[in-house]
């Protein structure tokens, strides 16, 4: 059977404008995702791919292209429209976590349920199934001033996942964690993608990228890679291998 | 290191434009209201001062039928300086227009009199070659209508005297007609005696500067007992004009200072809050400016120059708006108070308003300023902010646990985040709610006034004097008139307790009432109006004073006049109730004309109090009562539309009220773009998260409408209990009424303020909520 495909983008540019100066961030991007794969954009910093993840949830407008979600046309859709849509169909992981100060960790998790409407009990019960799977269970009643950065960014992810989403971005998922909370958020990332979400993470960190099973590799706002990682193959050799993809 | 601080302190003001134009609106308001108040407080509290002194204004003044020997007072040893006696021709009828005013008309030589001047308003003194000159008290003149070039006949024997009016002066030994009367004209002294051809008819007015100003008493005790003329002297001292046209100086003085004291409050805190606010959001710059190299003092100065900058430019404008503003309340409260006009600008209340300005902009920015001084270099850099709600929201929690939608529960959250902030915002938009429930309460009550104007002065529209006119012709006229609702007759008579002197003790007025009772408009306090013979009903003032109450008998003792020959009566009365009697300071009974005609059977009516249909068609009968009594009668009309008091406060209101609105909308729109501001990195989540745009416009609403429902509770109770206190001496001072006759604050109107002021607040958070749902997810969540 054909996988579907949660993404198909199609010659996508984004071009920033800064006082008279013009910064092409995407230089005309195509890019399709299968539903239930695990991939990774990677590439150094200014070379697009924050961008591209941004457009592709809506958080941000293609000045040209299309973008289809699930074979539905989404790009001009309008701001409110594309808001219900990422409520119900993605879920956004920051580098920065982003959670909101002072609710707490179920709180924080609860917040896109209740806005399509989940009831209460049901939007608290699933914080709490969230919270039990992402291992922080007894955070619940927590801030996130007092828990560590790997815990404020599972508290993220579980609050992505809440109204099970069809897709997964992350944009820099680890970019401000230690080492081992960076191994905790990818084996995490890693077990939902075998439970058969979709993931989309961004990443200028190749030790990062081989956790997905295909790195689309850009620079300058372009695709200039896209290969799909033999999984059989040692960690040391993928990691070579990316390596090489990345100079 | 100056041009530093200026420099960054100009970049920071330019690159805020919409807060910076909002400091300087508040300002501006505060700089308006303070300057109005001390501009017409300084002018509005002594304007019959300066006048006085302008016209060398006599402490005492001395008015004969007959005339006055000035020796007796000259040796009294008080006398600073005195005029030479000034022949006065008393309650002259003038004639304008068919109406007849009785005038009290002096005769001068050419030179105005150098004590009491009459200080020229328009038009010119007399002319030394002109007879037909004439010149008219100022107020005397605008209530009757009369100006310069206008004629005015006397009668002198059967034939009309026609006089020009040259000039309308304003004389300071008094106060505004019709409050003082009789009017006062003057001409040249021949042309007296051409209006008076027998001098015996003459009497003499003379005026007297005293060494000793405040010592008033101590002449007339010297007087007392010693004879000055051989007939009736009226003695007017300059204590008692100054108190009465200041008893309404008083009230505006209460009802200005209140306003301005809140507004000025409300403005505080508005500075405070938009201030500390500024600096709060600047937490990242302030780490890189001492990264740089400034010391927390310069940092602090840095703020402190920027917003003294602007407050420096909004005293400016404030100044000149006030100048404009002043003069057009000055000249109804000069033209009310019988003063001149006065200067409105003067360079020292403008420093002091600037320097007030600075100061309390120094102040509540020096404190934030210092503290953003001393945060620490690292973690404003890397943390950016302040960070907010290190607390969970209760607030949150219980609009959760109520089942309220999202973005009220995300706007209840962020509208306590900063709580400091939301308590000044709160409290300033309860001082604008609390002077809006008391200005409803004031309006009340002063439109309860002008309905039943038996509140404020005397019940009727027209009284007609009858002298020596025939009582049956008036009467007949009145019941022909189709303008008149109901008339009842007055005789009067002065009366005493048993044991005091009727010539040396006061006592009262005594009224007999003939007619329809009822209808006289008299408003009853408590009890009935009398029916029957004996009985009475007395004003509040006299009722309190000599301990009455309702069934109480007593018998006075009545006579036609204080310094009356004829015989003194003695009328049992029964008390059968109360009333507000607004002249005379409350000192008035009130009796059924049977009461009095039992003793004096051939009684005849003094007085005709009458009701008319409404302020039109009054002139027809007036001219038809002089034309048929051949001006024996002499008339007194009720002031047509709302008196100059009512409309004084009434702009005084209004006024403040309208600042302070500007100043609570400025206030929202201050806090609330501060809170967006501040929570950019929030709402980015949430939008990322999915609330719409609308949702995000409705989280801002919801926080500005807590804020507001706060400041209901806390500014309509609070406005009930200073309309209470404001009533009362208004009330009190107006009417010399029992303040429980007022009415409390219209209920509808308060409860009008509650969606009005959520609505209006909303409505000023439109700009921020607009601000918020524009936000760019992408830019506010790339960095931390």
């Amino acid at each position: 059977m054909q996988p579907t495909l949660a993404i198909d983008a199609r010659g996508l540019t984004r071009v920033y404008q800064t006082g008279d100066v013009h910064v092409p961030a995407l230089r005309g991007v195509d890019l399709t995702i299968e539903s239930g794969s695990f991939t990774a954009i990677m590439g150094p910093s200014g070379c697009g791919k924050s961008t591209l993840l941004h457009l592709l949830g809506g958080l941000d407008r293609p000045d040209s292209g299309e973008i289809y979600l699930a074979g539905q046309r989404v790009d001009q859709l309008s701001e409110a429209k594309w808001s219900v849509l990422r409520r119900r169909e993605i879920g956004i992981v920051f580098q920065f976590f982003n959670l909101i100060s002072n609710l707490t960790a179920a709180d924080n998790i609860e917040l896109p349920a209740l806005l399509i409407g989940t009831p209460h009990a049901e939007a608290r019960r699933r914080s709490q199934e969230l919270l039990d799977q992402l291992g922080i269970g007894d955070k619940a009643g927590v801030l996130p001033s007092r828990m560590s950065g790997g815990q404020q960014q599972r508290v993220a992810i579980a609050r992505a996942l809440t109204n099970r989403p069809t897709i997964l971005l992350a944009d820099e998922p680890t970019g401000n964690l230690d080492s081992d909370s960076t191994r905790e958020v990818l084996a995490l990332l890693q077990q939902l993608n075998q439970a058969g979400q979709t993931i989309l993470l961004v990443t200028h960190d190749a030790r990062v990228a081989a956790v997905a099973d295909r790195v689309i590799t850009m620079r300058d706002g372009r695709i200039v890679d896209d290969a799909r990682l033999n999984t059989n193959e040692p960690p040391a050799h993928l990691l070579s291998q990316l390596m090489r993809l990345e100079a | 290191m100056l041009r530093a601080i200026w420099r960054k302190a100009l970049a920071d003001t330019r690159s805020h434009p919409l807060q910076s134009v909002l400091i300087v609106i508040i300002l501006v308001a505060a700089s308006t209201a303070l300057a109005l108040s001390l501009i017409v407080q300084q002018n509005a509290s002594k304007p019959w001062q300066r006048s006085f002194d302008e016209a060398n204004g006599a402490h005492l003044q001395f008015f004969g039928e007959q005339p006055i020997d000035p020796e007796p007072i000259q040796a009294t040893g008080a006398v600073a300086e005195m005029s030479a006696p000034v022949p006065m021709a008393s309650l002259l009828p003038l004639i304008d227009r068919g109406q007849k005013y009785e005038t009290n008309v002096f005769g001068f030589d050419v030179e105005p009199p150098a004590i009491a001047r009459p200080l020229i308003d328009r038009g010119r003194w007399l002319a030394a070659d002109a007879t037909d000159d004439i010149v008219l008290e100022r107020s005397f003149a605008d209530e009757v209508g009369i100006d310069v070039g206008d004629e005015v006949q006397f009668k002198v024997g059967d034939e009309l005297r026609t006089l020009t009016v040259v000039g309308i002066a304003i004389d300071t030994g008094r106060g505004a007609y019709p409050d003082w009367k009789p009017g006062h004209a003057w001409v040249r002294s021949d042309t007296l005696g051409q209006l008076v051809p027998d001098e015996s008819q003459l009497g003499s007015a003379i005026f007297v500067r005293l060494n000793e100003p405040d010592d008033v008493e101590a002449m007339l005790s010297a007087l007392r007992s010693v004879p000055i003329s051989d007939g009736p002297v009226h003695i007017i001292d300059w204590k008692s004009a100054q108190e009465d046209l200041n008893e309404w100086n008083e009230i505006n003085s209460v009802f200005l200072g209140v306003f301005s004291a809140f507004a000025l409050v409300a403005v505080g805190l508005i500075i405070a809050n938009a201030i500390s606010g500024r600096i709060l959001a600047q937490h990242r710059e302030i780490g890189i400016l001492k990264a740089t190299g400034f010391t927390p003092r310069q940092v602090a100065g840095i703020y402190v120059v920027q917003h003294l900058g602007l407050a420096l430019v909004a005293s400016l404008i404030g100044l000149g708006l006030a100048a404009i503003i002043a003069p057009i309340y000055l000249e109804r409260l000069w033209e009310t108070f019988n003063a001149t006009a006065g200067n409105t600008f003067d360079p020292l209340l403008a420093i002091i308003t600037v320097v007030v300005i600075l100061t309390a902009v120094t102040i509540f920015t020096l404190w934030p300023a210092i503290r953003a001084g001393r945060v620490p270099t690292v973690k404003a850099i890397t943390t950016g902010f302040t960070p907010v709600g290190t607390q969970p929201s209760r607030l949150a929690s219980l609009a959760r646990r109520l089942r309220l939608p999202m973005p009220i529960v995300v706007g209840v959250k962020d509208a306590f985040s900063r709580p400091w902030r939301a308590t000044l915002t709160v409290a300033a938009l309860s001082l604008t709610i609390m002077t809006l429930t008391f200005t409803l309460g004031i309006d009340a009550m002063l439109n309860q006034m002008l309905d039943d104007r038996g509140l404020i002065e005397e019940p009727w529209d027209i009284e007609i004097v009858r002298a020596e006119a025939d009582d049956a012709t008036i009467r007949e006229i009145l019941d022909a008139n189709p303008n008149v609702i109901s008339y009842v007759t007055s005789s009067n008579f002065h009366a005493t307790l048993p044991g005091q002197d009727i010539r040396r003790d006061g006592g009262f007025e005594l009224r007999a009432l003939g007619g329809d009772i009822e209808s006289s408009g008299y408003p009853l306090i408590d009890g009935r109006m009398p029916t029957g013979p004996g009985e009475a009903i007395v004003g509040r003032v006299l009722f309190d004073e000599l301990g009455l109450r309702i069934g109480d008998e007593l018998t006075v003792s009545a006579t036609a006049g204080r310094f009356s020959d004829q015989p003194t009566l003695d009328v049992p009365l029964t008390i059968v109730g109360t009333y507000v009697e607004p002249e005379e300071d409350g000192n008035v009974a009130l009796v059924t004309v049977e009461t009095m005609t039992a003793l004096i059977p051939d009684l005849q009516p003094s007085t005709y109090e009458i009701m008319m249909r409404d302020d039109n068609n009054w002139d027809q009968l007036l001219i038809d009562v002089q034309a048929a009594t051949a001006y024996e009668v002499n008339v007194d009309l009720r002031e047509r539309g709302t008196p100059n008091e009512i409309t004084m406060i009434r702009s005084i209101m209004y006024g403040l009220c309208a600042v302070l609105l500007i100043i609570g909308a400025a206030n929202v729109l201050t806090t609330m773009l501060l809170n967006v501001r501040e929570r950019s990195r929030d709402i980015g989540i949430f939008k990322a998260i999915g609330m719409t745009p609308r949702q995000i416009v409705g989280s801002v609403a919801s926080a500005t409408g807590l804020l507001t429902v706060l400041a209901l509770v806390v500014g309509i109770p609070l406005g009930m209990i200073v309309f209470r206190v404001l009533f009362v001496l208004v009330g009190e001072n107006m009417a010399g009424a029992d303040p429980a006759l007022y009415a409390a604050p219209p209920l509808a109107g308060v409860a009008l303020i509650v969606p009005s002021a959520i609505v209006f607040a909303v409505l000023c958070s439109v700009l921020p909520a607009q601000r918020a749902a524009s936000v760019q997810v992408s830019d506010v969540l790339r960095h931390e």
